[in-house]
């Protein structure tokens, strides 16, 4: 043996390695040129004229749009939260029969078309006299008014909401509720000690999500609500409206607006170490 | 004193069945087993997070069984730490002490004890991200101990950590036993940590426990078959036990005989430590039993200690230490002659196929 070491080998492989990993990443590519593709569509189309007018002629549409936005989802969320941590909890921690049909019912918002929700809304409450109870009672009804919009983003965002949540919950470790119940934590002192400080990033990163898929709603509002201009105006419908009267560039911006929410909303929530998948 | 009465409890695949054990006041108890065997869900149906199928647990005289966790004043340490990650050394100790709404002197006061008793007081203020699996154990086990346990439960308190820190953890668990004598249930699958730590062993399989006895009976007086292999008393063999004036004599079924000091008669398992397998310097006088000779069929070198096969009639494994090892070149191949102490030979009745006895402290 001498101490000279002899030159690498020639590998046969890399060459078939290296198509494997081109062609598989090329469809990667595809993929993602066709996203930008739609943004860069919007950004070419919607000029900057489109944008001022947005903010002085339109000024006071483009407003109540963002405003009713912001005011419904955010009520969208906060229910969305207190019906959706508990139930998350549940769902992670409780051995429960019918497991599956529980997980089937939760899902269910999230897989069907969400206009379908919208419609069967407006069946529950105009069908069954509830909303005609609430008018009488509370001197609010919830069909085709503003006040029906969180309901309807409600409905979908609370489903996403649970999932998420209880990704948050299923990533704690349950030992160390044992280890706190151990040392004198009631349930309820576990989960306000324990589960819940160590949940918090899941559980924020869970609620913009649910913030996220409130404001994007669109179908369900349609058919709840209805698209009435400066009363149940939210930005999807605000879109939809300049859509159906021709200005398109108008819609554009809107949609433009909402990209940019969509953009900021993911890289929070993968910030806070938000899970890859939603449910 | 801690007792479980024909404690059950099916969990999935692992389940414990009519598990019976008493644990004395100020005795440190190691429930030693193979994965699977249960060990867990015993140590978890005692600390209350899992309520068991039947049977009970009682602390003294209390009957437990119904309690949920926090009313039980129990250490748990399990298996991975479960320190609270959000929580600096120093919560997490006095964790327990805040819950039960302690004044913070007697929080600060307790911590500092416990700190300086387990030699961890530089790590207070420290996140638990930064620990070492030892520190981390030194910290679970301080927080387990500052609420004053009845009971401290330790579920494989060191398999997490290395071969050198684990010898260096057992003396330590020992010594803190001594200063502050808690009841102890540490629950292992190695039986050396087991030797190392343990007043009284009970030995688990399928769970079922096996035998409960002191650390000698289940090392030497092996119950059955499986406790005998557990142990690594490699010498197990099958055969038919006659009285003699000295005990038995057991015919192995070729001709060979083994004597033992045992009385016992009928079909028998003969058990030998191999420690207790004597290489002789030569052959042996006219009138000393149990003596063999055969050649080394395999070595294997554990470093302090060499263990030899020898082809004899029976064959036995016995354990040499390495310089007479080395000094009497006892290779591969090479003749000897073995001798079998009959008070080494210990002898229980042969089992029916998976007819399993519990034998309690040595009877």
């Amino acid at each position: 043996m001498s101490d000279q070491i002899p030159p690498p080998r020639a590998s046969s492989a890399a060459t078939s390695e290296a198509l494997f990993r081109a062609v598989l990443l090329s469809f990667l590519l595809l993929f993602m040129a066709m996203v930008f593709a739609l943004i860069i569509a919007d950004l070419r189309y919607g000029g900057p004229t489109h944008w001022v007018r947005a903010f002085t002629t339109d000024r006071e549409e483009t407003l109540f749009a963002i405003r009713l936005s912001l005011t419904t989802s955010v009520v969208a969320l906060i229910a969305s939260i207190i019906v959706g941590l508990p139930s998350a909890y549940v769902l992670s921690r409780f051995r429960l029969p019918f497991a599956t049909v529980i997980d089937t019912v939760i899902d269910l918002p999230i897989v069907v078309p969400p206009p379908v929700i919208g419609l069967s809304l407006l069946i529950l409450f105009s069908r069954s006299g509830l909303d005609r109870w609430l008018e009488d009672h509370l001197g609010y009804g919830l069909v085709y008014q503003p006040w029906g919009i969180p309901l309807a983003q409600f409905m979908v965002a609370a489903a996403f909401g649970t999932r998420a949540l209880k990704a948050a919950f299923d990533s704690i470790n349950p030992r160390l509720e044992h280890v706190a119940r151990s040392l004198g934590c009631s349930a309820w002192q576990a989960f306000w000690r324990v589960s819940l400080p160590l949940a918090r990033n899941g559980l924020i990163a869970a609620a913009i999500m649910t913030w996220a898929r409130a404001i994007a709603e669109f179908g369900p509002i349609l058919f709840f609500s209805q698209a009435t201009r400066m009363r149940t105006e939210v930005l999807p419908i605000a879109m939809f409206l300049k859509w159906s009267s021709g200005d398109i560039e108008g819609g554009v911006v809107l949609a433009l607006l909402m990209i940019g929410i969509a953009a900021v909303t993911l890289v929070t929530f993968k910030k806070l170490g938000g899970k890859g998948y939603l449910w | 004193m801690i007792r479980t009465v024909n404690l059950s409890k099916r969990l999935g695949e692992f389940q414990l069945l009519e598990a019976s054990v008493t644990i004395e006041e100020g005795e440190y108890f190691v429930l030693l087993g193979p994965t699977g065997a249960g060990k867990t869900i015993f140590v978890e149906c005692i600390a209350g997070i899992y309520q068991p199928d039947g049977g009970s647990v009682l602390i003294g005289e209390e009957n437990v069984t119904h309690l949920r966790p926090e009313e039980r004043r129990l250490g748990y340490v399990p298996q991975d730490y479960s320190l609270f990650p959000h929580l600096s050394v120093e919560q997490n100790i006095g964790f327990g002490l805040t819950v039960r709404r302690e004044s913070p002197a007697v929080i600060a006061e307790r911590t500092r004890e416990l700190s300086d008793l387990l030699g961890i007081t530089p790590l207070l203020r420290r996140p638990i991200r930064t620990l070492s699996g030892g520190e981390r154990q030194r910290v679970a086990l301080a927080r387990a101990l500052a609420i004053r346990p009845r009971v401290l439960l330790l579920d494989e308190p060191l398999s997490a950590v290395d071969e050198q820190t684990r010898e260096a953890l057992c003396a330590e668990l020992r010594r803190i036993h001594e200063e502050l004598r808690t009841t102890t249930i540490h629950v292992s699958h190695n039986f050396e940590e087991t030797l190392a730590v343990a007043d009284r062993i009970g030995v688990i399989r399928g769970g079922v426990v096996q035998q409960i006895g002191s650390p000698d009976d289940i090392f030497r007086r092996p119950a059955n078959a499986f406790v005998a292999g557990f142990v690594r008393a490699d010498n197990i063999l099958s055969g038919v036990a006659s009285p003699t004036p000295e005990g038995a004599a057991v015919g192995l079924g070729n001709g060979a005989v083994v004597h033992s000091c045992r009385r016992l008669s009928g079909p028998v398992t003969l058990v030998v430590r191999p420690e207790d397998v004597e290489v002789l310097g030569g052959p042996p006088g006219p009138d000393v039993r149990n003596c063999f000779a055969g050649a080394i069929r395999d070595t294997l070198d554990r470093g302090a200690t060499v263990k030899l096969w020898v082809e004899s009639e029976p064959a036995w494994a016995s354990l040499v230490l390495r310089p007479r090892w080395q000094a009497e070149g006892l290779r591969r191949g090479a003749r000897v002659w073995l001798r079998v102490p009959p008070e080494s030979v210990h002898l229980f009745p042969a089992e029916e196929a998976n007819g399993q006895e519990v034998v309690r402290d040595g009877a």
